[in-house]
């Protein structure tokens, strides 16, 4: 349950990219609810998805999807846990340059941390009336050889959409909405988001627990 | 043989010997020297073997305290990896890893997939679960690692890389995620004690450390290490730091000893010719014999120094004191005691020898051979060094004065005598009884606080294999003990969930037997159109038929042979083959445990391996602690076997239960009362002052045998007494002070060695007294 939020202001976009990421980390918590469509070459039709992504700084998010099915990724501290219907698996971000540089990214934006950001990418910034666009790509030669760049792109303080292009050709494009920012959670609502318990989820299958064969 | 021609002889012959002796020395300290019997022996030394490599030859690096942690872990990283001790480092799965992951497991995916092949594959593919897999990696592509995926499913649609991936880092060491701390191994070239290579890898990491943190101007981050070579290295100095003092001292007061009694540095070097000659032999002797020299022996062979250098004290002060003319002369007047006094501790060392442990039978002859030539050297060759006549100093003339007037005193009030003699039996019947051993052999030597508390934090973040508790298969060829390995990972791993252990350490997350492998490729080539199926499965829930023709064209190779051992040699996974050796044309292959409930674990581990021929479960601190109770109870036998045969020879040689007794007292008493005093003193005995009570008894014997012989000659036994004084305090000096050392092992040598032979002192004017009392009354 959300106790406090601000919401957000009409405000036009940042000059600059530093002055982008100090607006980005002076807003600090963000809930919003996302849709997510995956064009994969993979399968025959884009791939729909949608929930609610909660981040706060500077390093634990969210991301609780309720279609097509109920997953949950909790990231915090290094460390990300990712619930299905399958189980748990986790991955330690900080000796994983690969998960790193597909989940880190977002959470580097929303945190304003410009030093990562330009440390792990080539960036590339852009203002047109009261939008922004933030291209980056990213410089590990392992996580380009996956993602060919990612465009965020905002109206003044809100982020609106994050879209990734891979390197094979693949394409996401996340629209956000209800976007709430500088939002304070009850103790009880944040045990429950951060909770991996899945409503109706069955215990993970022992094939699937780490370190069975 | 003129003296000149002697001297030259014996200088030469002993330098010769002990050139040769120490070029043919090979030094071992296996603990195998100090175990039972053959079959135990080789089954702890085998584990031992194994686990001392892969854990013992690394370190783990901890750099704490900001984000910057990992780039300075980097920096190290890069630096040491051109150390030329550093054999390698890792930080994680790094791309050569993930490179190799791919050729050697990726394209075996279908030989690797399952422990139960029979069973699990058939449940993996039934239609149903097939159908059920397509929508659940459908799911997954929509998470944020879901591009992973979208890259393997064509492939691997049933996620069999995924589950041998999990195998993999389920068997490294645990690290939890923290981007404030990062952490690095390394492994070591070399022995982690061999010190001369550790220190400079050591300075070098701390030298390191420093540049890496001033550079990325992070003074905040500190540097936390584990590793038995910082261990190794701090107790070399420590021990380096206190034998330079003790020696030192120990030169000083010997010296000034010397030169307060006997007025001549020369009569101390030919002093110390006796037990190092000594030394030499016992050295030659145990070299020629094959095979190598255990530490410990040669430690003890250090003793010899203490008990030979009582042959020549006595031939020197009686020489000075009593001369009958030449040297010769005057070796002639004591030639039976030192002959009987040899004897005798001769026989109490030999009685090591009847020991089940191989290491106390070397030592028991060393000893015996030292002392022997110790003898032979004083009576033969030592003479030569002496000049004709010497004068007495008057240091020696009071000494001797004063130690008649006691012995006069004692024999003439004889009970004063007889309560000395009962007052330190008393000592030693109320002491003895308060005493408590220490069989634990961590004890036996201290470790740096400063560096247990900086492993302690580094274990606290880094949850790593237990090097002391492991679980051993060994059979006899190379597929039987991966075949029996992998049934002790299957065994052990219920073990994880019961939370009996945190986790298992097993060359079985690397490589499986072939037959393994070929029953996955069999069960896999059982299921009718398997292809055909998974393609339909995953096309009914929205993939693209055509994406799965690279599974379809896999699953038809059968071409690719089983991952062997030779197929990770090379690799970045070849260090998971250390636990792999052949020895003697059999093969043994190490599971290592990963936090073993101190409650339950054990007897859990043994529980699941009891009915399976060839695996054992090696507890190692139990099995050593269990080697050196044995070691000392059979010590401290041999040193009861010996006392006993001491007295019987010494009441043979002089026909008297009374005399025999007497001349035994000083060693009895010695012995005795020193126990007794750590009875007292509330101090723990361990082996060490086991093995140092036959030190007490060769010298104690030495003192009653010149006590009891000096009372029969009659006369003057002042000059008996002052000899006995100055080759106690020239024991106590050079082995009384290691009761100085830090270090626990050295402080139990010293301790029971200087009060044995203080209390073995005290006894000798009563034995005199007593002895010359009855030869009086006698008379």
């Amino acid at each position: 349950m959300l106790v406090a939020s601000v919401p957000p202001a009409s405000a036009s976009a940042p000059p600059d990219l530093e002055s982008l990421m100090r607006m980005f980390a002076e807003v600090g918590a963000v809930r919003a609810d996302f849709v997510s469509e995956q064009s994969i070459a993979l399968l025959e039709t884009p791939l729909e998805s949608a929930g609610v992504l909660y981040f706060e700084p500077p390093s634990t998010m969210v991301r609780s999807t309720h279609r097509p099915g109920t997953m949950k990724v909790v990231v915090d501290a290094g460390l990300a846990a990712i619930r299905d219907e399958t189980g748990v698996r986790r991955l330690d971000l900080t000796r994983n340059e690969i998960a790193r540089g597909l989940i880190e990214n977002l959470m580097i934006v929303l945190r304003g941390d410009l030093f990562a950001l330009r440390d792990r990418f080539d960036v590339a910034y852009t203002v047109e009336g009261d939008r922004w666009s933030l291209r980056i790509r990213p410089r590990a030669r392992r996580v380009r050889a996956l993602v060919d760049e990612i465009e965020f792109v905002g109206a003044g303080k809100t982020l609106v959409s994050m879209s990734t292009r891979e390197a094979n050709g693949d394409r996401t494009e996340v629209t956000f909405s209800d976007v709430a920012l500088g939002v304070e959670l009850s103790p009880a609502a944040r045990t429950e988001l951060f909770s991996l318990e899945l409503e109706g989820a069955t215990a993970t299958p022992p094939m699937l627990r780490s370190g069975a064969p | 043989m003129t003296d000149g021609r002697i001297r030259f002889v014996t200088l030469v012959a002993l330098a010769v010997l002990g050139a040769a002796a120490l070029a043919r020395l090979d030094l071992t300290n296996s603990i195998t020297h100090f175990m039972p019997t053959e079959s135990d022996a080789q089954l702890v030394s085998l584990s031992l073997e194994l686990v001392e490599s892969p854990l013992s030859r690394r370190m783990v690096l901890l750099v704490d305290g900001g984000p910057e942690s990992a780039a300075v872990v980097e920096d190290l990283a890069l630096a040491l990896l051109d150390h030329p001790e550093v054999a390698w480092v890792e930080r994680g799965l790094d791309e050569a890893a993930f490179d190799a992951l791919y050729e050697l497991y990726f394209e075996r995916r279908f030989l690797l997939a399952s422990t139960s092949p029979e069973t699990e594959i058939p449940q993996l593919t039934t239609d149903l679960a097939l159908r059920a897999r397509a929508e659940a990696v459908k799911r997954r592509l929509t998470m944020p690692d879901g591009m992973l995926v979208a890259r393997t499913v064509g492939s691997d649609p049933l996620g069999l890389a995924e589950r041998m991936l999990a195998r993999l880092d389920a068997s490294r060491p645990t690290i939890p995620a923290d981007a404030s701390f990062a952490t690095l191994q390394l492994g070591l070239v070399h022995s982690p004690f061999d010190s001369a290579r550790q220190r400079p890898l050591l300075a070098e990491i701390d030298a390191t450390f420093g540049r890496a943190v001033a550079a990325r101007r992070a003074p905040r981050l500190r540097l936390d290490q584990d590793g038995v070579n910082r261990f190794a290295v701090s107790a070399e100095r420590s021990i380096r730091g206190d034998i330079n003092l003790i020696s030192s001292v120990s030169i000083v007061v010997v010296v000034g000893l010397f030169l307060a009694v006997f007025r001549s540095l020369r009569l101390l070097a030919i002093a110390f010719l006796v037990p190092l000659g000594g030394f030499v032999v016992a050295m030659a002797f145990a070299v020629s014999e094959g095979g190598s020299v255990h530490g410990i022996t040669l430690g003890f062979g250090f003793a010899l120094i203490g008990v030979a250098i009582d042959y020549p004290i006595h031939l020197l002060n009686h020489h000075a004191l009593a001369s009958r003319g030449d040297a010769r002369a005057t070796r002639d007047a004591i030639r039976g005691s030192l002959l009987l006094s040899a004897a005798t501790t001769t026989l109490a060392f030999s009685s090591l020898t009847l020991s089940d442990f191989p290491g106390l039978d070397a030592m028991g002859r060393f000893g015996a051979i030292g002392i022997v030539a110790a003898f032979l050297l004083t009576v033969f060759a030592l003479p030569a060094f002496l000049p004709g006549t010497t004068n007495s100093s008057a240091t020696q003339r009071a000494l001797a004065a004063g130690f008649d007037r006691l012995v006069d005193g004692l024999a003439a009030r004889r009970g004063r005598a007889v309560a000395l003699v009962g007052a330190l039996v008393l000592f030693a019947a109320l002491g003895s009884p308060r005493l408590a051993w220490d069989d634990d052999p961590s004890n036996l030597m201290t470790t740096d606080p400063i560096l247990l508390a900086e492993a302690a934090r580094v274990r606290a973040r880094v949850a790593d294999f237990d090097g002391s508790r492991f679980v051993v298969a060994l059979a006899d060829g190379e597929q039987a003990v991966l075949d029996l390995n992998s049934e002790i990972a299957r065994r052990l791993r219920p073990l994880i969930t019961s939370g009996a252990i945190d986790g298992i350490g097993s060359l079985d997350a690397f490589l499986w037997p072939e037959s393994l492998q070929r029953r996955n490729r069999a069960a896999f080539a059982r299921e009718r159109d398997l292809a055909g199926r998974v393609t339909h499965a995953f096309g009914q829930a929205g993939f693209r038929t055509d994406a799965f023709e690279p599974f379809a064209e896999d699953l038809a190779r059968h071409e690719i042979e089983p991952l062997r051992p030779a197929d990770l040699e090379g690799s970045p996974f070849e260090r998971a083959l250390d636990g792999l050796v052949e020895l003697d044309g059999r093969y043994a292959v190490v599971t290592f445990l990963r936090g073993v409930s101190a409650k339950s674990g054990g007897n859990a581990i043994e529980a699941a391996l009891r009915d399976l021929p060839g695996a054992y479960y090696v507890d190692r601190g139990a099995i050593v602690g269990d080697l050196y109770a044995g070691y000392r109870a059979s010590t401290t036998r041999r040193v009861a076997l010996g006392a006993l045969l001491v007295l019987v020879v010494l009441v043979l040689r002089y026909r008297s239960l009374r005399a025999g007794l007497l001349a035994f007292l000083p060693a009895g008493l010695g012995a005795a009362c020193t126990l007794g005093a750590f009875g007292w003193l509330g101090l723990r005995v361990n082996v060490a002052s086991a093995v140092s009570l036959l030190v007490i008894l060769g010298m104690g014997v030495d003192y009653g045998i010149f006590a009891v012989d000096a009372a029969g000659r009659g006369g003057r036994v002042g000059v008996t007494l002052s000899s006995l004084l100055v080759s106690c305090v020239t024991s106590i000096f050079v082995f009384g002070v290691l009761a100085l050392s830090a270090q626990p092992v050295l402080r139990s040598i010293g301790l029971t060695t200087g009060l044995g032979v203080l209390f073995a002192l005290a006894a000798a004017p009563a034995a005199i007294a007593l002895a010359r009392a009855k030869t009086g009354a006698a008379t």
